[in-house]
């Protein structure tokens, strides 16, 4: 049986859900980012233990369809961004959505926006900025760089956008004392 | 003693990390205060705790410890050196330490030199110097090699300048310290036999 989860965004996460599931004894095939599949269908006294660990935890255990693909579109939002999986930024997301959901990505905004009241472009540039805070704290890259690692066409157009977002330039967020990043989650 | 410590944490995202990191350092014994993406601050009671011991259990975690990257650079200047002049290195001729530490590590040798000299209170040829005579003295001690030999593996252009160096650095000059070594370990020797 397939269930989806909401809010993970990391293989902290995943681990996070995988004792989870060991501590109430149910037996899992797969674990990726919002998805696990399990080796029997569990009754409901364990969807329900399941439901409250996870709430525990800052998760959420998805029932309806609509919002599980909400979340399945951030998952792989997410995972473009962090470099969990392979599809760099050479394909347009509109396209990789389709493949990946099978779905007209007509269909896929207007339910994304509906849900989220915010349109899946500007999760992803949301997504995008989370990661340039990221790395410009680290101080390892210098901007072309990350602006090449994260798919920005210039150096210009990641300050531009960085700007618009957070109301600092690049050199001036590194220069902040106090930490203004966010949890993939709560982007 | 009590101190607090601020460390930066590579590679965390979201609220599942924090307490991930938080439990792993409370496991190690330390006493955490703050922890936020990307920061840890603890308090240390007693010894010293060594940083590397937790970017070494942060490490399978998928997170790591973010250095200076002054104190990175350093380290890799000063592993550079253990390299070349540990005996094994194939010196090419007209090498230059400088050339070789630029091209490596992507730098003018300008740059690379201050940050050096303004973390380490000495110069990166001075370094290398007193490494070297180190090094020749550990070969004169432990081994039967000719200084020919140690000044050719050693990147010396020539045993005048091995011997030179090595006086102005000990006092010596390197026969005379292989010599006074001998005489000691001899004397060491006969007096373990009783």
């Amino acid at each position: 049986m397939q269930l989806y989860i909401k809010n993970m965004v990391c293989d902290r996460c995943i681990a996070s859900v995988r004792q989870q599931l060991d501590n109430l004894g149910l037996k899992y095939k797969n674990i990726q980012l919002g998805e696990v599949e399990l080796a029997t269908d569990p009754n409901p006294k364990q969807i329900n233990d399941l439901k409250e660990s996870l709430l525990k935890t800052g998760f959420e255990l998805l029932d309806d369809k609509k919002a599980t693909l909400v979340e399945k579109i951030k998952n792989i939002i997410i995972s473009m961004i962090q470099g969990y999986s392979e599809d760099e930024f050479n394909k347009k997301l509109s396209v990789v959505l389709e493949e990946k959901l099978k779905k007209d990505y007509h269909y896929l905004t207007t339910l994304f926006s509906s849900i989220e009241s915010i349109t899946i472009e500007k999760y992803a540039i949301l997504q995008r900025i989370e990661k340039v805070k990221e790395l410009l704290i680290y101080d390892e890259m210098s901007l072309s760089d990350i602006a090449d690692k994260l798919g920005y066409s210039s150096v210009q157009h990641l300050s531009q956008q960085f700007k618009n977002v957070t109301g600092f330039t690049p050199t001036q967020f590194k220069q902040l004392k106090e930490n203004k990043r966010k949890p993939l989650d709560k982007v | 003693m009590i101190k607090a410590q601020k460390v930066h944490i590579k590679g965390m995202v979201c609220d599942r990390c924090i307490s991930t990191v938080k439990s792993e350092l409370e496991n190690m014994g330390l006493q955490v205060t703050d922890v936020s993406l990307g920061e840890v601050s603890f308090s240390l009671t007693g010894d010293n705790h060594d940083i590397e011991l937790i970017d070494e259990k942060l490490k399978p975690l998928g997170f790591s410890v973010l250095m200076d990257k002054r104190v990175k650079l350093v380290k890799s200047i000063k592993a550079l050196i253990e390299e070349v002049y540990s005996g094994h290195f194939d010196f090419a001729p007209g090498f230059r330490f400088s050339e070789l530490a630029s091209e490596r590590l992507q730098k003018d040798y300008n740059s690379i030199t201050s940050v050096f000299t303004s973390l380490e209170d000495t110069t990166i040829e001075k370094y290398i110097i007193d490494f070297r005579i180190e090094k020749v003295k550990e070969f004169l001690v432990y081994t039967t090699q000719t200084l020919a030999d140690i000044s050719f593996r050693l990147g010396f252009s020539s045993v005048a300048h091995l011997s030179r160096q090595f006086k102005t650095v000990t006092g010596f000059n390197p026969s005379h310290f292989r010599e006074i070594r001998n005489d000691k370990q001899r004397i060491s020797d006969k007096s373990a036999r009783k």
